[in-house]
C-alpha cells in the first residue's frame, strides 16, 4: 500500500486513527456468545413448550448496552482514567466492603448488588479499575523499583482479599494474571518475578488450606489433580469433556447438541459456555472462535507496542493478560486442561458484568490507539 | 519505545502463541481423535429407555361379546424409595397416610390407612417402585397431591391402563383375574422371549387369564428419550419407538347371556334354599339343615364338548384385583367362613354323584353281561323292589355287617318300588335296583370286579377332562386295588385296606367315595347323549388378534370312545325322559309346574332326559343333583346343577335346571347386562318406584320439581318421563319395573 494519508491540519481529531478491526472482532465475538448463549438456554423447545428466551434477551441487551459503553469508554478516553484511578480504584473498595456487607449470595458467593431484576459485580468492573490504577501506578516511572512493586502488591493485594472473602477464586485469578502480566511489561525484573511467583504458590496453599473457600471449590480444584477425588466434581468435568467430543470434527448443528439440549454439564450459558460452542460447531467452529478472540488479542498487542506511552501501554498489556488468561482458563477449564474454577469467557458467558467490563476495557485500548499522535496536536486530547 | 519493552511485549505474545496453541491441540485430540468414543459415551449418557406395556388381550364370549378388556384409571401410587427418604417418623407416616386415606375419600373411594400400609407392604414390589395405593380416583386428585409435594413424599396421582371385567362378577371362575407377577412366578415361567416379564407386569393369576396367558400378554413396546443430568425427560426421540404389540384376544365358547341366567338362578336357587327348614318326622333324629355353602352349573354342547355356560356360587368380582385385592377382600376371599368365593366349584369341587351314577353303572351291567346272571334279572324283566336289600354275601352275617355298613341297604325313604325294569330303575331311582347289580358284579366270578368303576371311568368321571382352566380337580372312582394301596401307604390315615361286597352296593349307586365334579358329570351325560364320543370340554374357541388374523383355533377333542349298545341306550333314554315326563319321574314336578319352583314344559315338543341325583354326606344335608340333555332326541344342550348341602336333587337342583332348559332351549335368555347396567338398574330403582307412585297416583305435580340436566355424574337423575340417568347410562323405569315383576325373565339386577 502506497497510500499517503494526509493529516487534516485544520480540524485535527483522534476519530481519524480509530481501529475499525478492535471493536469489529469485539462485536463479531459479542454476537458468537450471544447465539451461544441462546443455545445453551432455550431448552428442548417442543410444541408444548417453547424456546426459552429470557436469557437471549437479556444477554443481547446487555452486548447492544456493551458496544454503546465501549464507544463512550473510547470518547472519555484513558487519560480522564488515568486522571481519575485513585477514584476509580477508591471507589472499587467501596464496593467490594459494600459487597459483603449487603451483596446478595448466589450459589454460595457474596459477589453481587441486586438492582430489581439485574445483578451487579463489582469485581469484574474492578479488573478495569485495578488495571487503570496499576497502569498510572507502574506507568509514573520508567524503572519499577522493589518498593514501587511491593506497593503494586499491596495495591492488588486489598481487593483480592476482599474477593476471596465472597469468595471467588476465579476472579482473584484474573486480578492475578493482570498483575502479572503487567509487572512483566512495566519491566520488573526476572528474580523480582520469580519471587513473586513463589509468593503466588504459597498464597494459594494458604488459601487453599484455610477455611476461606467453600468446600466445593475447593474439591473442584483438587478434582484436577486427582479425577476420583470427588464425584460430582467430577462428573462436571467428565461431562463437558464428552460434549466437546460429541461435536467432532464439524459439530451436531447449532442447537443440535445433544448433551447441550439434556443439561448435562452445568453452568453451561456462563462458565462452560465453550462446551456449547464446541458441541454445536464441533473443532471447525471452536478454532474458528478462538481465532476470533486471537485476532482480538492480537490488535490489543499491536495498539500496546503502538501506544505513546508507558500508562497506555501497561493498560494493553493488562487488558491483553486479562483476557488472555481468561479465555485459557474457561476454554481450557472445559477441555480438562485447567482445574474447574469460575471464570466466564470473555464476550461469550452470559453476564452483563463480565461483558461490560469487556467492553470497557476495549474502549480503553481503542482510545489509546486513537490518541497515540496527540503530541501531534499538543496533547489536547 | 525502546526495546526492552518490546521485548517484554514478546514475551506476552508467546505465552499468548503457546496458550492458544495448547487448547487448540487439546481441542483437536477431544474432537478429532477421541471424537468416536466421546460421541458413545454421549448418546449412553442422555437416551433411557422406557418399556411401554402392551395392552393385554380382551377376552370375548362366542357372540363376540367383550368380557374382558382395558380401561383407563387414575391411580395413588407411593413410591417406595422417596417414602423412605423422607425418613418420617411414625407419628408424621401414620399422619401423611391419613391423609391420603381422607383425601381418597373425598372423592368417593373407600380407602383405609390399613389398606395403604398393606399395599406398601406388597412383597411383589421393589424397594424403588410405585406402588398403586388406591385406584379409580378422581382426577382432582393429581392436582391435590402434585401441589403438594413436600407433604407428600413419593405420592403421585398417574393414569394407567388396567384391565376392565365387564361383567363384573359373571363368569369371575372363568376369567380369572390379573395381579403383579410375584418372584415365584417370575421364576418359573418361561414365557416367550419377546414376552419376557420384568418385576411388577402384571400377569394371569386364575383362569382364563391365567391359561392364555402367553396367548393374552402383548410385546412390550419402547420408547427411548433423551433425559437431563437430573433424569427428566428431555425430548422424546421418536425414530428410535418401537411400537408395543398388543396380545391376541381369546374367544370362548362361553355365551354371556346364558352365563348370566345361569348364575342368577343359582344363586336364586341357592339363597331361597337356605331358608327352608329339612321335613322330619317326629321321634327322628333331627336333620342338618340346608346351609348350602355353594353349588356349581355347568352347561356344554354335548355335540362337541363346548362349555357354553359354568357358574360357581358364591363368586366374586374380579374387578377387585385391579390394583390389588385389598387386605379385607383378600383375607374374606379366602376365609372360610365365606364358602371360598374363589374356589370353582366346577372343576374343583368334588361330589358324591349319587343317583345320577346309576346310568353308567347300567352301562357297566349291560355291557358286562351282567343282566340275567345270578341275583340280577335281565333288563326287560320286570320284578317288585321291595324298597331294601340284603346283601348275599352276608352269610357269616357280624362281619360284613361291621365292616361295610352292615348287610341291609335301603333306598331313600325304604320307599318300594313295584315291578321295575332297567328303563323304570332310572325314572324312579330305584337303589334297590343297582345294588342287585353292585353286588352281582363283584360277588360273581363271572365279571369283572371294577367293571362299573372302568364303564365311568369310559365316561372321563375320576378322571381329569382336561379343561383349559387351571387347578382342575380329578375326582376319585374307587377299587379294590385303590384301597389296598392307600392303605399300604399310609396305614394311620386309611386303617381299611379290605375291598368288601357292600362297598361295591355303594359305588353302584355312586356313594361310598365315589367323587366327580360337576364338570365330569356333565361330560359323562355328553358322551352318552351323542352316543359315546368322549369329548375333553373346550372353553376357548379360538385366539385372534387385534387385526382378526385366526392365531389358533381349539377344535373339538375326541378323549376316548365309548360303545354303547343300541339297545341298552334306548332302555336308558326311556328311562331318562321318563324322569321328566313320567308322572312317577323323580322330576316330573320340577317339569310340569312352576309349584315347586320348576317349569311348565313343552316335554312333547322338547324332551328332556334327565337324572336326578340325592348324595348323602357324613352329617350335614344331601347334595342336590341334576344331570340332564335335550332335546332328548337330538341334544343340543347338557347340563348339571349341582348345591351342596341342599337336599334331594328333585326339589332342588331339578327345578332349577328346569328352570335353566326353559328359557335355553326356547331361545328366550335375555340379554346379560353389564356391570355398568346393573349399577345403573340398581341405582335407578329407588327413583323408578317414585316415578311408578307419580305415573298412577296423582303425585306427578313432584316431578317438575326435578332437575333432568344435573350432573349424571353426581348420581342417579329422573326425569318425566321415567328415564334414570346414571353414570353415562340411560335406565327406562319400565324395564326395571318390568323385571321386578318377574324375575324369571333373567335379566334382574345382580343383588
Amino acid at each position: 500500500m502506497t497510500e499517503v494519508r494526509i493529516p487534516r491540519q485544520a480540524r485535527p481529531t483522534p476519530f481519524r486513527h480509530i481501529d475499525y478491526l478492535l471493536p469489529l472482532l469485539a462485536s463479531l465475538v459479542a454476537a458468537v456468545g450471544v447465539v451461544m448463549v441462546y443455545s445453551a438456554t432455550r431448552g428442548p423447545a417442543t410444541a408444548l413448550r417453547p424456546a426459552e428466551t429470557r436469557y437471549l434477551s437479556r444477554h443481547l441487551m446487555f452486548a447492544v448496552a456493551g458496544v454503546v459503553v465501549m464507544l463512550v469508554t473510547t470518547w472519555v478516553g484513558h487519560r480522564v482514567a488515568r486522571r481519575i484511578s485513585v477514584v476509580l480504584y477508591v471507589g472499587l473498595l467501596g464496593l467490594l466492603v459494600g459487597v459483603l456487607a449487603a451483596g446478595v449470595e448466589v450459589k454460595g458467593a457474596r459477589a453481587w448488588f441486586q438492582f430489581g431484576g439485574y445483578q451487579l459485580q463489582p469485581s469484574e468492573f474492578g479488573k478495569v479499575a485495578v488495571i487503570v490504577a496499576l497502569a498510572a501506578w507502574f506507568g509514573a516511572t520508567e524503572r519499577v523499583s522493589v518498593g514501587r512493586l511491593a506497593v503494586a502488591m499491596a495495591m492488588v493485594g486489598v481487593p483480592v482479599v476482599l474477593i476471596l472473602g465472597q469468595p471467588d477464586l476465579g476472579t482473584v485469578l484474573v486480578y492475578g494474571a493482570i498483575t502479572a502480566g503487567m509487572a512483566l511489561v512495566a519491566g520488573v525484573r526476572g528474580r523480582h518475578l520469580v519471587i513473586l511467583g513463589l509468593l503466588l504458590v504459597t498464597g494459594t496453599v494458604a488459601v487453599l488450606q484455610s477455611e476461606v473457600l467453600a468446600d466445593y471449590q475447593v474439591d473442584r480444584l483438587l478434582v484436577f489433580i486427582d479425577e476420583e477425588s470427588d464425584s460430582r466434581a467430577s462428573y462436571n468435568l467428565e461431562q463437558a469433556q464428552v460434549a466437546i467430543g460429541n461435536g467432532g470434527l464439524s459439530g451436531k448443528g447449532l442447537f443440535q447438541g445433544t448433551q447441550n439440549n439434556s443439561d448435562l454439564v452445568p453452568e453451561q450459558q456462563t462458565d462452560f459456555i465453550f462446551t456449547v460452542v464446541a458441541e454445536e460447531t464441533g473443532f471447525i467452529g471452536s478454532v474458528t472462535v478462538l481465532g476470533l478472540i486471537g485476532l482480538l488479542l492480537v490488535r490489543v498487542w499491536r495498539i500496546g507496542r503502538l501506544a505513546d506511552d508507558r500508562f497506555g501501554l501497561l493498560v494493553c498489556a493488562g487488558v491483553f493478560s486479562m483476557i488472555l488468561f481468561q479465555v485459557f482458563q474457561s476454554v481450557g477449564m472445559a477441555v480438562g486442561m485447567m482445574p474447574i474454577t469460575g471464570i466466564p469467557l470473555p464476550l461469550v458467558s452470559y453476564g452483563g458484568s463480565s461483558v461490560l467490563t469487556t467492553f470497557i476495557a476495549l474502549g480503553l485500548v481503542q482510545s489509546v490507539h486513537m490518541r497515540r499522535h496527540d503530541a501531534q496536536y499538543g496533547g489536547r486530547f | 519505545m525502546e526495546d526492552n519493552t518490546r521485548y517484554r511485549m514478546r514475551i506476552l505474545a508467546v505465552v499468548a502463541v503457546s496458550m492458544f496453541a495448547a487448547l487448540t491441540a487439546r481441542l483437536w485430540y477431544l474432537q478429532v481423535l477421541t471424537a468416536e468414543e466421546a460421541a458413545a459415551v454421549a448418546e449412553t449418557n442422555i437416551l433411557r429407555e422406557i418399556r411401554v406395556p402392551a395392552l393385554r388381550g380382551r377376552i370375548l364370549d362366542v357372540n363376540g361379546n367383550t368380557l374382558v378388556g382395558n380401561r383407563l384409571t387414575t391411580m395413588v401410587t407411593i413410591n417406595r424409595r422417596e417414602l423412605a427418604e423422607a425418613d418420617l417418623d411414625a407419628d408424621a407416616r401414620q399422619a401423611m397416610l391419613t391423609e391420603i386415606a381422607v383425601e381418597v375419600n373425598r372423592t368417593g373411594q373407600l380407602l383405609k390407612v390399613s389398606d395403604i400400609e398393606f399395599a406398601l407392604a406388597d412383597p411383589s414390589y421393589g424397594r424403588y417402585d410405585d406402588v398403586p395405593v388406591a385406584v379409580d380416583v378422581d382426577e382432582e386428585l393429581l392436582i391435590y397431591f402434585g401441589e403438594r409435594p413436600e407433604s407428600f413424599p413419593g405420592v403421585a396421582v398417574v393414569d394407567d391402563t388396567v384391565r376392565a371385567y365387564l361383567y363384573g362378577d359373571l363368569a369371575s371362575h372363568i376369567l380369572g383375574w390379573v395381579g403383579p407377577i410375584n418372584d415365584n412366578e417370575y421364576q418359573s415361567r418361561r414365557p416367550p422371549s419377546d414376552k419376557a416379564y420384568s418385576l411388577r407386569d402384571e400377569i394371569g393369576k386364575a383362569g382364563i387369564e391365567l391359561m392364555f396367558e402367553d396367548d393374552l400378554r402383548g410385546v412390550a413396546g419402547r420408547r427411548v428419550v433423551e433425559v437431563d443430568r437430573l433424569g427428566q425427560i428431555v425430548r422424546e426421540r421418536e425414530e428410535l419407538f418401537i411400537a408395543p404389540i398388543p396380545g391376541d384376544d381369546v374367544r370362548l365358547t362361553l355365551d354371556i347371556d346364558v352365563q348370566h341366567l345361569v348364575e342368577t338362578e343359582l344363586e336364586r336357587t341357592v339363597i331361597a334354599q337356605r331358608a327352608v327348614i329339612p321335613e322330619w318326622k317326629e321321634g327322628e333324629e333331627e336333620p342338618p339343615d340346608f346351609e348350602v355353602p355353594g353349588g356349581a352349573v355347568v352347561i356344554m354342547d354335548p355335540d362337541d364338548g363346548d362349555v357354553i355356560a359354568m357358574a360357581s356360587y358364591p363368586s366374586f368380582d374380579p374387578n377387585e384385583s385391579i390394583g390389588g385385592f385389598s387386605r379385607d377382600q383378600w383375607a374374606s376371599l379366602n376365609d372360610p367362613i365365606n364358602d371360598l368365593p374363589m374356589l370353582n366349584r366346577a372343576i374343583q369341587g368334588e361330589y358324591a354323584p349319587g343317583s345320577t351314577f346309576k346310568v353308567f353303572t347300567a352301562h357297566a351291567a349291560w355291557h358286562e353281561g351282567v343282566f340275567g346272571t345270578g341275583a340280577v334279572k335281565p333288563a326287560e324283566e320286570f320284578w317288585d323292589d321291595p324298597g331294601w336289600y340284603r346283601l348275599q354275601s352276608c352269610v357269616f352275617g357280624a362281619e360284613a355287617e361291621l365292616t361295610a355298613g352292615g348287610c341291609l341297604f335301603r333306598n331313600a325313604g325304604s320307599t318300594p318300588y313295584p315291578a321295575v325294569d332297567l328303563t323304570r330303575s332310572l325314572t324312579v331311582s330305584s337303589d334297590v335296583y343297582y345294588y342287585t347289580i353292585g353286588e352281582s358284579v363283584y360277588i360273581n366270578p363271572m365279571h369283572n370286579d371294577t367293571a362299573i368303576q372302568d364303564a365311568a371311568g369310559a365316561y372321563g368321571l375320576g378322571l381329569e377332562t382336561g379343561i383349559a382352566l387351571p387347578f382342575e380337580q380329578d375326582g376319585y372312582l374307587p377299587t379294590p386295588a385303590k384301597r389296598a394301596a392307600r392303605h399300604e401307604a399310609n396305614p394311620t390315615a386309611f386303617p381299611n385296606g379290605i375291598w368288601y361286597p357292600g362297598d361295591n352296593v355303594n359305588t353302584a349307586i355312586g356313594q361310598g367315595g365315589v367323587l366327580v365334579t360337576p364338570l365330569q358329570l356333565v361330560n359323562a351325560f355328553s358322551t352318552f347323549a351323542n352316543g359315546g364320543t368322549l369329548w375333553s370340554p373346550n372353553v376357548a374357541v379360538e385366539v385372534v388378534t387385534q387385526d382378526g388374523q385366526q392365531v389358533r383355533e381349539f377344535g373339538p377333542r375326541a378323549m376316548g370312545e365309548v360303545e354303547i349298545d343300541g339297545d341298552f341306550r334306548q332302555r336308558v333314554m326311556d328311562g331318562l325322559t321318563g324322569v321328566t315326563a313320567d308322572e312317577e319321574g323323580t322330576a316330573y314336578e320340577a317339569f310340569n309346574g312352576r309349584s315347586t319352583g320348576g317349569a311348565t314344559f313343552a316335554l312333547d315338543e322338547t324332551p328332556v332326559a334327565a337324572k336326578t341325583g340325592t348324595a348323602e354326606v357324613n352329617g350335614k344335608a344331601d347334595t342336590s343333583l341334576f344331570a340332564a340333555f335335550g332335546p332328548a332326541d337330538t341334544p343340543t344342550i347338557a347340563v348339571v346343577a349341582v348345591l351342596e348341602e341342599a337336599g334331594f336333587g328333585s326339589r332342588v337342583a331339578a327345578p332349577l335346571t328346569a328352570r335353566l332348559l326353559d328359557r335355553i332351549l326356547t331361545g328366550t335368555v335375555a340379554e346379560a347386562p353389564t356391570a355398568a347396567v346393573s349399577y345403573a338398574r340398581s341405582a335407578a330403582l329407588p327413583l323408578c318406584s317414585n316415578w311408578l307412585e307419580w305415573t298412577t297416583g296423582d303425585r306427578l305435580d313432584r316431578l317438575e320439581g326435578t332437575d333432568s340436566t344435573a350432573d349424571p355424574k353426581s348420581g342417579p337423575v329422573l326425569d318425566v318421563d321415567g328415564i334414570v340417568r346414571v353414570r353415562g347410562q340411560e335406565i327406562d323405569c319400565r324395564t326395571v319395573l318390568a323385571e321386578l315383576g318377574d324375575p324369571t325373565s333373567g335379566t334382574g339386577a345382580t343383588p
